[in-house]
């Protein structure tokens, strides 16, 4: 054993290319020692500044020292922000403007005029071809760009679908293929759009400009729409057609190179309804005179230019004049005469024909609300009758509704009480974000953003008249399959408030832009003009950045602190008694053994291994591996500099050969204690210079050294009316993840408790360090097969998921709101900053938003949240999301336009929060009170009479929600629920995203004995009907899947057919059926193989993966299923009916 | 006239509330700091945390040598603070070392503003008794005989 002295030693990794870092200096200095760092890492980053600065004064940056977030030096400050641009302009802006079609060769060959210096790195390009690009503004990124090239892949290794797992001889994706770059998580397996298709079509060899590239945003979340951000680039054709056009093509997801020609049949098929233009202009939010007729020259060339087949079906139909308020002419290319006639560019650009996502498809819940009580529509005080010039969610454009306003859900008021059946078939629609002054643009993806309000009120007292509660959710890290990526020069940010341009902001005149957050006018910088496709000077509105609200940037070098991380992966594994009584160990070196070649990493990427029980053993790589244990944990020291913490890729052999071995190591343990906290604090040491990410697998309660912990669960108390010990026992796993979240390290846990864990106290050091808890009660390889599976299959998730390093997080909002608290597993750092050690991309967020005060400049409010990381390829990143959201002053409009989705979600985040501190009487009664305020702040808008209990149509399923949420396993009171699994349902709730947490809230509930005569979408899924859950529903003979978080169960209902038991389970009757058994047979039939696909289905769409279970109706267990029927009365607690009529009540005295 | 005991604790009292006084502004200021983005929460509840306890020690105290020098109107005045203050520290959240402030909910708007609102109306509190202090002690120099 070494002694003690060796504790505080200098932990130096084993490769001499390393830069090597004194455990626990985070003094700046580092950043510029990378002199020694022999990977490509050196060129750009001795310049070390601080990306996320708010303010653009040097004199205060708002970290400290010792936070590893480096203050600017003031000579980069200024450099970004084209300042400089303005007086230089002049020349560029008239140069002669290329023409707009031009057939040129030279755009396929790999020189390139400086000009060009934005090239844009749309989704799955492969980025070597940049390195060709001779261009100066570049040469500092050619690091990053070297990088690029791998980093793009394997970085986003895309989940394989939960059928993969069972086949464990599937072939691993090739780490170079583009198919699985960004390929998104939530994957659906056709994104065909008959726009592209046409674009097929189209003749390559015409094409113009080879790079150009439609990336669309998540189309496959819009099923029928493709929405697209075209970006034309500049690089070489011949490199771009090899690398990643061929296989992106053979991915389905674009078409050939879309090369665009103005081809009649283009715009034929693109003017379904010509409105004429007058109607365009029905709602100006600038009414400056004549400005529709100001700026065909900034509309029109992005009309023609881009394959305008995407723009036309951006899927939120709500469309409305983009007036800029002054016209460009400076920008017009020579093609477009500034007198030439819109060919009404904005009826092209939405026809309201168009099958959108808005219209006819969003009217789910008019059957459900017809099914219910007597529809309100007649009701003469509703001021949702037309005539209301913004109607939510529908446009602006009346001439263009064609008479659907009237019909709009944003009109409907719904009786609660006779509406029995009130879940639409589909779920709860999605919002249909309104993008109001700049109708060429898409809003941000309700799947990564949600306000709570689809319209903002305009004055806090209004706020307050709505008792909706205000706040944004976000899910910043998403797996997208399109995104897109650009590398430019210079990112541009308002000089004053630093938020990122994005599509809302206005341009003044051809030189400036006003920031939509904080109303500054700021510089354009001269190469923001600069067409990357015509290389000519060009129409900013075109750039990307102001096409797209969801983008990423690859960060120059002013953005790293420091050279970008390795990807460093420590796992502590629990040895005790109590784990190797568990097994674990054989599931876990397996799967991880596995997957060890897809951990997203470089050649750089480190892992290290270290055991505990009452001893800390860490591994030693040399030629072999040997096992060093210290058994000083109050005083823990790593035992060696060398060889503890290793590059994967140079020792996998001797990391397998562990791997293999540890399982069988420890049998016979017979030690039950578990020093949990010293074995984080040695991983954190390991870490602290370098950041990272510890994966901490633990079975048992923490008994010994520091963080030692006692039991705090009395079993009798599990069902009894107050909950006690939610909040933690002590602060040392809180300290300890502060300590980790300021040196970017995130600790993981994976509880495998079979009893008492305290959840509550040791959750603390991921909750603090923005990492992840991941539980399995009771956990047993032998005696619970299902948790086994559930177990592998999220590990394997976990492991080759998507992961951002030393990451931040900065949500800014329009002047007059501010943020007030956050929700979520980070630690906040200032009043808008989330510190995020590592963030992944099943993280979600959540804002409450504070109204400060009245919104009278403006008429619209943005949020952005910029997540600024470095990938596992040790690429910084920064990928921005803005969100556009109108103002109103009308209380109707502001209650049409609720997102209830969202409400239960942010209320169950905030009840979450509360649960920790208060009791959780309290914290029900405050759930119960969001619902009725809203409700009852209804009533100013249509007053109910008597048995009536009006909701606008938007807010019509938050009782349903907010009743299931005081079922739901986190706040219930009176049902058995053990301490952690409670704690656990309340973190989840914490932190889950939107749709996660939805399905905690309300968990899906599909009758799947009909699933052979059930229709099949278009992706041949059967399309099941989403059924309240309530026993009301469930049919004698019935088989029915529940989906929550933690449980999969398929409920088998006696007196179920016999032939469908056959062809889905192989099982002859009900009383032959085995209950509990999580075996579903891959049978040749039809009922099978469509049970077998819908399931899968639903795996694809979440990061967790409950296995499938049967129980029975006559099983022991059936109470497992029977919790989840939150409708009904449950012993002492209100039915959904009751709860109706409990707040009829309350809301009428 | 005579500088009696009490008048002795009053001019203690004095001195000490200017102490209070400077600690209460010196609250506001680290809160004001951290709402507007200076200065790092965990850093910030380091400096303030070990303050808190003699802060309460320091009132205790004088409300102690009113006691023993008999003003207990004084003493009145002082005991809903005292109290005050040990319903504060007894909810205070989980920590191992002392003082109030936690660095991972200090950030939430609700704890800043009343973390504010405390300093105001303490500053308020402070300054009042500072004033009332050298009354007393004026009056009690006066009215006293030897």
């Amino acid at each position: 054993m070494l002694p003690n002295g060796h504790q505080h030693q200098q932990y130096a990794p084993t490769s001499s290319t390393q830069q090597s870092n004194p455990v626990g200096t985070m003094d700046g200095s580092r950043g510029l020692q990378n002199g020694a760092n022999s990977s490509n890492l050196n060129a750009g980053f001795s310049n070390i500044s601080l990306s996320e600065n708010k303010s653009s004064s040097p004199a205060m940056p708002q970290f400290r020292p010792s936070l590893p977030v480096f203050r600017p030096p003031a000579s980069l400050q200024s450099s970004g922000y084209g300042t400089e641009s303005s007086g230089s302009s002049t020349p560029t802006s008239t140069r002669p403007a290329m023409p707009s079609f031009p057939r040129m060769p030279q755009f396929a060959s790999p020189t390139l005029s400086t000009s060009a210096s934005h090239p844009v790195l749309p989704t799955g390009m492969n980025q070597k071809d940049y390195q060709t690009i001779p261009q100066s503004p570049l040469q500092n990124m050619q690091d990053g760009v070297g990088h690029a090239q791998q980093g793009q892949m394997p970085n986003s290794l895309s989940h394989p679908s939960r059928l993969n797992y069972f086949d464990q001889n599937q072939p691993q994706p090739q780490p170079n293929s583009p198919s699985s770059s960004h390929q998104e998580y939530y994957s659906s397996t056709s994104h065909s759009e008959p726009q592209y298709s046409s674009a097929n079509t189209m003749k390559p060899s015409n094409s113009f400009a080879p790079g150009i590239h439609s990336a669309d945003v998540e189309n496959n979340l819009y099923p029928e729409n493709s929405t697209s951000q075209v970006n034309q680039q500049p690089y070489n054709q011949s490199a771009h057609g090899q690398n990643s056009f061929n296989q992106q093509s053979s991915n389905g997801q674009f078409g050939q190179a879309a090369s665009y020609q103005p081809s009649p049949s283009y715009s034929a098929s693109n003017t379904p309804s010509q409105p004429s233009a007058s109607t365009n202009n029905s709602y100006n939010p600038f009414p400056s005179p004549g400005s529709n007729q100001a700026f065909p020259s900034v509309n029109e060339p992005s009309l023609q230019r881009y394959p305008p087949a995407q723009k036309v079906t951006t899927p939120y139909p709500n469309p409305t004049v983009s007036s800029y308020p002054s016209s460009q002419p400076g920008l017009q290319n020579g093609n477009f005469a500034p007198s030439q006639q819109f060919p009404s560019a904005s009826q092209q650009n939405f026809p309201q024909a168009q099958p959108g996502y808005g219209l006819p498809s969003a009217f789910p819940g008019l059957q459900a609300a017809n099914l219910g009580g007597p529809q309100q529509m007649s009701n003469g005080n509703l001021p949702f009758q037309g005539g209301n010039p913004m109607q939510y969610p529908g446009g602006q454009m009346q001439g263009n509704q064609q008479g659907s306003a009237a019909m709009h859900p944003g009109g409907q008021v719904v009786n609660l009480l006779q509406s029995r059946r009130i879940l639409p078939p589909d779920g709860p629609e999605l919002p249909t974000p309104v993008v109001r002054q700049n109708f060429y643009k898409e809003n941000c993806s309700p799947h990564i953003f949600r306000c709570t309000l689809g319209v903002i009120p305009k004055t806090p007292g209004l706020l307050q008249k709505s008792r909706l509660p205000l706040g944004i959710l976000i899910h910043p890290y998403k797996d997208l399959s399109n995104l897109q990526v650009l590398s430019t020069s210079t990112i541009v940010r308002c000089r004053v408030c630093r938020s990122y341009i994005n599509p809302f902001i206005t341009f003044i005149d051809q030189m400036r832009w006003k920031c939509n957050l904080c109303d500054r006018t700021n510089d354009l910088p001269q190469d923001f003009f600069i067409d990357a496709t015509t290389r000519s000077v060009g129409d900013p509105s075109r750039r990307p950045e102001v096409q797209s609200a969801t983008l990423e940037y690859i960060a120059p070098s002013e953005y790293s602190l420091r050279p970008p991380q390795p990807a460093i992966y420590v796992f502590l594994l629990d040895i005790s008694f109590n784990a190797i009584e568990s097994r674990y160990l054989t599931v876990f070196c397996e799967r991880l053994s596995a997957v060890l070649e897809r951990l997203p990493g470089d050649a750089r990427t480190q892992v290290s291994f270290i055991a505990f029980d009452s001893v800390v053993h860490f591994f030693q790589f040399e030629t072999d591996w040997k096992m060093l244990s210290v058994p000083d944990i109050d005083d823990i020291f790593i035992p060696s500099t060398e060889g503890i913490l290793v590059r994967l890729h140079e020792n996998i052999q001797a990391i397998r050969e562990l791997l293999s071995t540890i399982p069988d190591m420890f049998k016979g343990q017979r030690e039950t204690q578990s020093c949990m906290g010293a074995a984080v604090q040695a991983a954190y040491r390991m870490l602290a210079g370098t950041g990272g990410r510890i994966t901490v697998v633990q079975t048992c309660l923490p008994t010994i050294g520091p963080g030692a912990l006692k039991s705090r669960e009395d079993p009798n108390m599990r069902a009894a009316k107050e909950v006690n010990h939610l909040s933690p026992a002590t602060d040392f796993y809180k300290s300890l993840a502060l300590e980790c979240s300021a040196s970017q390290v995130a600790v993981d846990l994976f509880v495998l408790a079979g009893q008492y864990a305290d959840l509550a106290t040791i959750s603390g050091i991921s909750r603090y360090s923005s990492g992840w808890i991941h539980y399995y009660p009771s956990f047993n390889v032998v005696k619970h097969s299902a948790q086994v599976d559930k177990f592998q299959s999220e590990l394997t998730r976990y492991l080759t998921r998507k992961i951002g390093f030393e990451s931040v997080m900065r949500v800014r909002c329009t002047n007059g709101l501010s943020m007030h608290s956050f929700h979520g597993n980070f630690f906040v750092r200032s009043t808008d900053l989330l510190s995020l050690a590592n963030v992944s991309p099943d993280a979600g967020f959540a804002v409450q938003i504070k109204m400060d005060e009245t919104l009278s400049h403006t008429n619209s409010v943005d949020f952005q949240a910029a997540l600024l990381y470095t990938s596992s390829r040790g690429e910084r990143r920064i990928r921005v999301h803005t969100m556009h959201i109108p103002v109103s002053d009308s209380l109707p409009e502001i209650m049409a336009s609720a997102d209830q989705e969202a409400i239960a979600c942010l209320i169950g985040k905030i009840a979450a929060e509360r649960a920790f501190s208060t009791p959780m009487s309290d914290v029900r009664d405050g759930v119960v009170f969001a619902c009725e305020d809203a409700l009852s702040a209804y009533t100013q808008v249509a007053r109910p009479s008597a048995g009536q209990l009006l909701a606008p149509y938007s807010l019509r399923l938050l009782p349903l929600f907010t009743q299931a949420l005081l079922k739901s396993t986190a706040l219930r009171l009176g049902v058995s629920t053990t301490l952690d699994l409670r704690t656990y349902t309340l973190l989840n709730l914490k932190a889950a995203p939107l749709f996660e947490e939805m399905m905690s809230i309300y968990p899906h509930l599909y009758a799947v004995h009909r699933i052979e005569a059930t229709p099949l979408d278009q992706d041949g899924m059967p399309q099941l009907e989403r059924l309240q859950l309530s026993a009301e529903y469930l049919e004698r003979g019935g088989v029915y899947l529940l989906e929550s978080v933690v449980h999969m169960i398929l409920y088998v209902q006696k007196g179920v057919s016999p032939d469908w038991l056959n062809a889905a389970l192989d099982v002859q009757s009900f009383m032959a059926l085995q209950d509990r058994t999580t075996d579903i047979p891959a049978l040749d039939t039809e009922v099978s193989y469509r049970l077998r696909a819908f399931i899968s289905h639903r795996y694809a769409q979440r990061p967790l993966h409950p296995i499938v279970e049967v129980i029975k109706e006559d099983s022991k267990d059936r109470l497992l299923f029977l919790q989840y029927l939150h409708d009904d009365r449950l012993d002492t607690v209100a039915s959904y009916q009751e709860f109706l009529t409990q707040i009829s009540q309350k809301i009428k005295a | 006239m005579a500088f009696t005991f009490a008048a002795l604790c009053f001019l203690l009292a004095m001195i000490i509330t200017a102490v209070l006084i400077f600690l209460a502004i010196f609250h506001m200021i680290a809160f004001d700091e951290l709402k507007t983005d200076y200065k790092n929460p965990v850093e910030q509840c380091n400096t303030l945390n070990p303050l808190v306890l003699p802060e309460y020690g320091l009132h205790m105290f004088i409300s102690f040598l009113f006691m023993i020098s008999g003003s207990f109107w004084t003493l009145m005045y002082n005991v809903p603070l005292i109290a005050y203050h040990v319903m504060r520290y007894r909810k205070r959240p989980v920590m191992s070392s002392h003082g109030l402030y936690d660095p991972t909910s200090i950030m939430n708007a609700d704890e800043l503003s009343y973390n504010m609102r405390e300093g105001w109306i303490k500053l308020a509190f402070y300054l009042i008794s500072f004033f009332v202090y050298l009354y007393m002690m004026i009056y009690e120099l006066v009215t006293s005989t030897a």
